[in-house]
C-alpha cells in the first residue's frame, strides 16, 4: 500500500513537472515541426517510393531523436537537480520506498516519451501517401551462425600455408572473429548454367499470398551486367532479368512442380553472378497495414526511450546533470557507432596499439548494447519491413522493463547513499 | 545523522530505539531543511499532498490532513496557488506543513527562521510554540540564539562537532546578568 502511494505521489510530481514546466508542449511542438519540415528536406532517388522512404525516415527518425534526447535530458537532470536544490533529503527522510520514488518518476518520463512517439506515429498516419502501403514479413535463408561456420573453418584456415603469419599468430578469438566477418560477407558464385540454393524452411507453410524474392546480384569489379535466370520455391517460380547491383523484388508465380523448401536460382546469363546469402537474398510475404507496423515500431522505440530514461536517472543518482548528460550522450554515441566500427574494421591484425584498443572497446560496447543499437524500428518502418510483434514485445520486456528495472534499483540504492 | 541521511564515522544514532534509516523511525519524523526549495510548479496543496503520499497516507486521509495543515499555517486562501510565486515566509510555512503532514512525534527544524522578515519569523515561532504545546518534540538547529531563547526549553551548544555546553534555557537565563541576551552571552562564554 505504502509502495503504491509513494509510486503515485512520485509519478504525479514528475508528470506535473513535465506538463507545467512546458517540456511536454515544447517537445510536441518540436515533433510537429520535424514532421512539417521532413518532406521539404527529402532528396530522394527520383522515385516516389524513394521520396516516401526518406520522408518517413526523416520524420519518424527526427521525432524519435527528439523523444530520446528530451527523455534522456530529463532523466539526467532528475535527481541531480533534486540534490542541488536540497530536496532529495526531504524525500528520503520520509518512510518512502526509494525504489517507489524512482519508479514513479520513471513511469512519468516513460509516459512522456510514449505520448511524443504516439503523436509522431499519428502524424505519419495523417499522410495518405505515406501510410497506404502495407508492410511485409521478411524471411532470411536458414544458415548456421557465422561464428559456428568460423569454428568449423578455424583449423584448416590456420594450417593453410597461404594464411598470413600475422593471422596465424593472433589469438584464436581474433581469428574466429575475422572468419565470422568473412562468412557474413561471403559471396556464392553461380557460373553460367549453375544453380544456387538457399534453405527457406522458416517460410510459413500455410502462408497467404504470393512470396516475393528480394535479391541483389553482384558481379566482379562492381560492374553493372545483365542477369537472367529462373527462381523456384515450393510451388512458385518465374524467369527474371535484371542488372547486377540493383535490388530486385520479384513476385513468384504458381508453377506445376514443387521445388521443395529451397529457393533455387538457375543462372541463365552468359557470365558469373554472385550473391551474399546472408545479405542479398530474402523472401517477402504481405503482412498487415502501415498503421499496425507504425504501432509496433512505436513500441520498439518506446522500449529504447524507457531504457534511456532509466539510464539517465541512474547516472543522475550519483552525478551532476552536466556530467550525467555528457556521459550518457557519449555512451549513446559510442553505442550507435560501435556496430559500424566493428563491421568496417573487422580484424585487429594490422592495427597499431591505439586502433586495436579502440576496436576492442568498440566490440565490447557493441556486444553490451547489441539489443539497442541493432534495433532499427525507423528503418524498418520506412522500408515497409514488418516489425514483428515478437520483436517489439521482446524489446519492451528486455530494454523497457528488465534492464530499466535493474538501473532503477541501482539508482534507488545510490540516491540513499548520496542524498546531498 | 539523526535523519539517516549521513552515516556516522563512529558511534551510532538511535531514533525511537531504531536506526534512523528504519522506516518505522522515519514514519515518526518530520523534517524542515534550512533551504526548502519547494517544487515551484506545484500548488501549496499539491506540495503537502506529495509529501503525504511519500509518507504512505491514503489519498482521502492526505486531503483531509492537508486542508487542516494549510489552515494551521494560515495558507488556506493560497492553497491553489503555485508555491513558485510565494514569499519566503509563505514557502517556509508550506515546508513546515509538509513536515507535519504525517503527524510526526519528532520534528527536526534546521534554521527555521533563517532569511525570514520579522513578521515571517514571528509567525514561524508562534507555529513552533503551538506544536510544542501540543506535545510534539521539536529539535531545532539554529544560529539565531535570540529566537532560540524564546522557543526552546533545553539547548546544546555544538562547536567543532562536540557539545561544549548546554542545559535548560531557564537556568541559563537565571544565571545571566543580561536576561535579554542570556543565550548569546552563554554561547560566547563556552565557545
Amino acid at each position: 500500500m505504502r509502495w503504491r502511494t509513494t509510486l503515485r505521489a512520485s509519478f504525479d510530481l514528475e508528470w506535473r513537472a513535465l506538463v507545467r514546466g512546458k517540456a511536454l508542449w515544447a517537445s510536441l511542438a518540436a515533433v510537429a515541426f520535424v514532421h512539417w519540415l521532413a518532406p521539404g528536406l527529402v532528396r530522394g532517388d527520383g522515385t516516389d517510393a524513394g521520396v516516401r522512404e526518406m520522408g518517413i525516415r526523416l520524420a519518424a527518425g527526427g521525432s524519435f531523436a527528439v523523444a530520446l534526447l528530451v527523455t534522456l535530458a530529463a532523466g539526467c537532470g532528475l535527481f541531480a537537480r533534486e540534490r542541488e536544490m536540497n530536496r532529495l533529503g526531504l524525500t528520503l527522510v520520509r518512510p518512502a520506498h526509494a525504489f517507489g520514488v524512482v519508479t514513479g518518476r520513471w513511469l512519468a518520463l516513460s509516459l512522456f516519451a510514449g505520448i511524443l512517439l504516439a503523436f509522431s506515429g499519428g502524424l505519419l498516419l495523417c499522410r495518405d501517401a505515406w501510410s497506404s502501403t502495407p508492410c511485409r514479413h521478411h524471411f532470411a535463408p536458414r544458415l548456421p551462425s557465422p561464428m559456428s561456420v568460423a569454428m568449423l573453418q578455424y583449423d584448416r584456415y590456420v594450417a593453410d600455408p597461404n594464411t598470413l603469419d600475422v593471422i596465424r599468430k593472433a589469438p584464436k578469438s581474433a581469428v574466429l572473429q575475422h572468419l565470422a566477418m568473412k562468412e557474413n560477407e561471403r559471396y556464392e558464385v553461380a557460373r553460367p548454367g549453375e544453380t544456387l540454393m538457399w534453405d527457406f524452411g522458416t517460410f510459413p507453410k500455410n502462408a497467404v499470398g504470393v512470396p516475393v524474392v528480394a535479391i541483389r546480384f553482384a558481379a566482379s569489379y562492381d560492374m553493372r551486367l545483365d542477369v537472367r535466370g529462373t527462381f523456384n520455391f515450393r510451388t512458385f517460380g518465374g524467369d527474371v532479368s535484371n542488372k547486377t547491383q540493383s535490388v530486385l523484388e520479384f513476385p513468384l508465380a504458381s508453377v506445376a512442380t514443387n521445388a521443395g523448401e529451397r529457393l533455387s536460382f538457375v543462372n541463365r546469363s552468359p557470365q558469373n553472378v554472385m550473391v551474399r546469402p546472408r545479405r542479398d537474398v530474402e523472401l517477402l510475404l504481405p503482412a498487415d497495414s502501415f498503421a499496425l507496423n507504425d504501432l509496433r515500431a512505436g513500441v520498439e522505440m518506446l522500449s529504447i526511450a524507457m531504457f534511456l530514461a532509466a539510464f539517465g536517472m541512474f547516472l543522475s543518482s550519483c552525478l551532476s546533470k552536466p556530467v550525467s548528460l555528457f556521459t550518457s550522450l557519449s555512451l549513446v554515441a559510442v553505442a550507435l557507432m560501435a556496430p559500424g566500427v566493428v563491421e568496417q574494421y573487422p580484424d585487429t591484425f594490422d592495427a597499431n596499439f591505439i586502433d586495436k584498443t579502440g576496436l576492442v572497446m568498440s566490440r565490447f560496447v557493441a556486444s553490451l548494447t547489441d539489443g539497442l543499437s541493432n534495433a532499427s524500428p525507423v528503418a524498418n518502418l520506412s522500408q515497409d519491413r514488418c516489425v514483428e510483434w515478437s520483436v517489439a514485445l521482446r524489446a519492451l520486456a528486455t530494454n523497457g522493463l528488465l534492464l530499466s528495472a535493474f538501473l532503477l534499483a541501482a539508482a534507488a540504492a545510490l540516491i540513499r547513499r548520496k542524498p546531498r | 545523522m539523526i535523519l539517516g541521511l549521513l552515516t556516522p564515522s563512529a558511534g551510532s544514532v538511535k531514533l525511537f530505539g531504531l536506526s534512523p534509516r528504519a522506516k518505522a523511525a522515519r514514519a515518526k519524523l518530520g523534517y524542515l531543511p534550512e533551504l526548502s526549495h519547494l517544487h515551484p510548479f506545484l500548488t501549496a496543496e499539491e506540495t503537502v499532498l506529495y509529501y503525504a503520499g511519500l509518507s504512505g497516507m491514503s489519498r482521502a486521509a492526505a486531503r483531509k490532513r492537508t486542508s487542516e495543515l494549510l489552515a494551521q499555517v494560515k495558507l488556506s486562501a493560497a492553497a491553489k496557488r503555485p508555491v513558485g510565486g510565494f514569499s519566503k515566509g509563505m514557502a517556509r510555512r508550506v515546508a513546515i506543513a509538509s513536515a507535519l503532514v504525517a503527524e510526526p512525534e519528532l520534528l527536526v527544524l534546521d534554521e527555521p527562521t533563517s532569511g525570514l522578515d520579522p513578521i515571517g519569523t514571528r509567525e514561524v515561532k508562534e507555529l513552533i510554540t503551538d506544536l510544542a504545546s501540543r506535545g510534539m518534540t521539536v529539535l531545532i538547529t539554529s544560529h539565531q540564539l535570540f529566537d532560540m531563547q524564546d522557543l526552546c526549553n533545553r539547548v546544546a551548544i555544538l562547536s567543532n562537532g562536540k557539545i561544549v555546553g548546554g542545559g535548560a534555557v531557564k537556568d541559563i537565563v537565571e544565571k545571566s546578568a543580561d536576561k535579554r541576551h542570556a543565550l548569546e552571552d552563554y554561547f560566547a562564554g563556552v565557545v
